[in-house]
């Protein structure tokens, strides 16, 4: 039976449309809450789809992962507060367009938008996950290697500023997942006795609490009063025939940038959506509307942050390297169900692909339904007081956690790692890496030693695609701190030249 | 083309106390970094090297990392003391709020015990209502609806349909 009809065909078990309407729910509703992210939510559930089959299992996440990416929306047009980090570019014009009135024209064109995006996305996903594994098949262990430290590198070369501390994050990351049996001997490493310990932290666990509990606990810890209300005015719903012509523009746009930005590992839509705000500016006939309530500035921002989860699933099914965090926590799940993500995953079961589409798919369609529904009962939602919040996240997360494995030493890894995420997020160290290095740990480690057993590190250095992608790596970490300081040189140059001008027109 | 700032990405966006830098706040990571990294390294060298099959040893990985972590943990500290950045500080916590995570900390491992010794959805509901009652809920419908309706969907989520022996 061909890969096509296979996959498609196990999403008609009726399980399956429960599991996506369950996470359509979810992710709208974590989507719509700030401060509860998209992978803390996927993070969150993973402790209770584990039970479930893969596909079930996969069609809650996958689900909850393109419904949070709408849901965010509303908290970002309504009180101009992102509902997760994809969706930061939406409050640059979203609210100001909220505050002239027109709430349900940006709610409306949002949704849309992030359909259209997430469709590309999806388009992306059937069309190059199987090339791209087939192409990666033929990769070595120094290869293999590379694609870890690419995978590092980009994670910790996107956290804006923070290179030194985001390689430190991804050390720490690489070390914790050297705890338990070593990769080649099998010799214990880091298990001070505790069987647990054997095969490795629980990385469910550890990303629960890394995620979950540190942004609950850091919530607890800086909490204030708001002073923000929502908009309740929120004009006319559809966009007319004009306003749907000056969104074509902006969504081409969105959808280019927010594809080729999904690709690149560990980078996700809350960069793409800057970029494609920024790129739709540069587009624009009427570059001066961004940020003042551009309905292009929201179409193109929504679009490209949406168009990325295609292009992150890609690269985590194909590559085994996560497309963005929320994907570095869908690995973990997918390991536990037997599902190895890399290469020969699509080698192996292709119609997995059409699986994994089909279920963002309807997803994406649902949810749209969803955020057309007037989103009055929303307004409602974000004046929620955050005590009830914060208690059943934490309980959910204990919960969950101990429900992985019925063992209460994973509550214990969990919280203990929640006090660390504490600790990275109140001294700016990006938890990220650490999960990213966590995972991929055993990977690197066990890639790299094959590679210098086979022939020392001459078998990296003269492997071309092992060296291409460890040179990218090298520049994603070198390159943007070098152009900060060549902007900032450019600005202080500015900066002077004014008073040269000045003192040359008093000089007789 | 417009070359004006992208809103929210802090170009002069956020309050001047935030960005000011501290060498003193940076010296915190590194001296952690430094302190992970050393202990790293002691307990890898304690690591059995067990029958070496290969060329490398079970300890070359970690170690190796350790001292790259003590590595960057000084470029760090040498780079945010001779160079310290204006970057975006995190929220400040409040004491009130300190208050309440130690209270919740303390909360959650009473619950611990407590699960131990009495029924989960007693145990369950109770920490709701601790906890909501830390948060600030006050009232009965917070203390007593709340706990009781959360400990309910819990129960029947992973007690009765994912049948997790609670």
């Amino acid at each position: 039976m061909s890969p096509l009809i296979e996959g498609f065909g196990a999403l008609l078990d009726p399980t399956v449309a429960l599991c996506i309407a369950a996470g359509a729910v979810l992710g709208m509703l974590v989507g719509a809450f700030p401060g509860v992210t998209a992978t803390m939510a996927v993070a969150l559930a993973s402790g209770f789809t584990l039970s479930l089959d893969p596909i079930p299992g996969l069609a809650v996440l996958l689900t909850i992962y393109v419904a949070a990416n709408f849901g965010d929306r509303v908290p970002a047009i309504l009180i101009n507060t992102p509902g997760t980090p994809a969706s930061i570019a939406t409050t640059f014009d979203g609210y100001a367009m909220a505050k002239q009135g027109r709430a349900g024209l940006a709610l409306t064109a949002s949704a849309f938008a992030s359909a259209w995006g997430t469709l590309v996305g999806i388009a992306l996903l059937m069309v190059a996950a199987i090339p791209l594994s087939q192409l990666a098949l033929n990769f070595g262990p120094a290869e293999m290697f590379a694609l870890v430290v690419f995978g590092l590198t980009m994670m910790i070369g996107v956290s804006g500023g923070k290179i030194t501390k985001g390689l430190m994050a991804g050390v720490l990351g690489l070390l914790l997942g050297a705890v338990g049996r070593d990769p080649i001997t099998g010799v214990a490493r880091f298990t001070f006795g505790v069987p647990e310990l054997s095969e490795g932290i629980p990385f469910i666990a550890a990303i629960i609490g890394l995620f979950g509990i540190a942004e609950v606990l850091d919530q607890i810890l800086t909490h204030r009063r708001s002073g923000v209300t929502p908009i309740t005015q929120f004009g006319k719903w559809l966009p007319t025939r004009k306003d749907w012509r000056t969104m074509l523009k902006p969504l081409a746009v969105g959808s280019g940038v927010g594809g080729v930005v999904g690709v690149v590992p560990a980078t996700g839509g809350d960069i793409a959506g800057i970029l494609g705000w920024d790129q739709a500016r540069r587009a624009s006939k009427t570059p001066e509307e961004f940020g003042k309530g551009s309905l292009e500035g929201i179409t193109a921002a929504d679009t490209s942050s949406n168009a990325t989860l295609g292009g992150s699933v890609t690269t985590t099914l194909a590559l085994g390297i996560p497309g963005d965090s929320v994907m570095a926590v869908m690995i973990g799940s997918m390991v536990v169900w037997g599902i190895q993500p890399g290469p020969s995953l699509f080698a192996n079961q292709p119609d997995l692909v059409y699986s994994i589409a089909g279920i963002m798919l309807i997803a994406t369609v649902l949810t749209l339904g969803i955020s057309l529904l007037r989103m009055r009962g929303v307004v409602k939602l974000l004046d929620l007081p955050r005590h009830f919040l914060w208690a059943v996240i934490l309980v959910f997360c204990m919960v969950g956690t101990y429900a992985i494995s019925n063992n209460i030493f994973d509550v214990g890894i969990m919280l203990a790692f929640g006090l660390v995420g504490l600790f990275l997020r109140r001294f700016g160290i990006p938890a990220g890496p650490v999960v990213l290095g966590l995972i991929l740990g055993k990977l690197a480690e066990g890639n790299l030693r094959r590679s210098l057993e086979i022939g020392g590190v001459s078998n990296i250095l003269t492997s071309p695609l092992a060296m291409t992608i460890l040179t990218i790596s090298v520049l994603a970490l070198v390159v943007p701190p070098l152009r900060e300081s060549w902007k900032r040189r450019r600005a202080r140059t500015r900066a002077t030249q004014p008073d040269t001008a000045d003192r040359d027109t008093l000089t007789p | 083309m417009s070359t004006a700032p992208i809103p929210g990405t802090g170009e002069g966006s956020a309050p001047e106390a935030a960005r000011t830098p501290s060498r003193l706040r940076e010296l915190v990571p590194a001296l952690a970094g430094l302190a992970v990294g050393a202990a790293a390294l002691v307990l890898s060298m304690q690591i059995p090297e067990g029958n070496r099959l290969t060329q490398f040893s079970p300890r070359w990985w970690p170690e190796g990392l350790a001292l790259l972590l003590m590595g960057l943990s000084l470029l760090h500290a040498g780079l945010s003391w001779a160079r310290p950045r204006a970057l975006e500080a995190p929220e400040e916590a409040t004491r009130a709020g300190a208050v309440r995570l130690v209270a919740i900390l303390a909360a959650i491992l009473g619950y611990g015990v407590l699960w131990y010794f009495v029924d989960f959805r007693v145990s369950t509901a109770v920490l709701f209502a601790g906890l909501t009652y830390i948060g600030g809920g006050r009232g009965w419908k917070a203390l007593l609806i709340f706990p009781v309706i959360t400990t309910a969907v819990l129960y029947l989520l992973f007690g009765v349909l994912l049948r997790v022996p609670l």
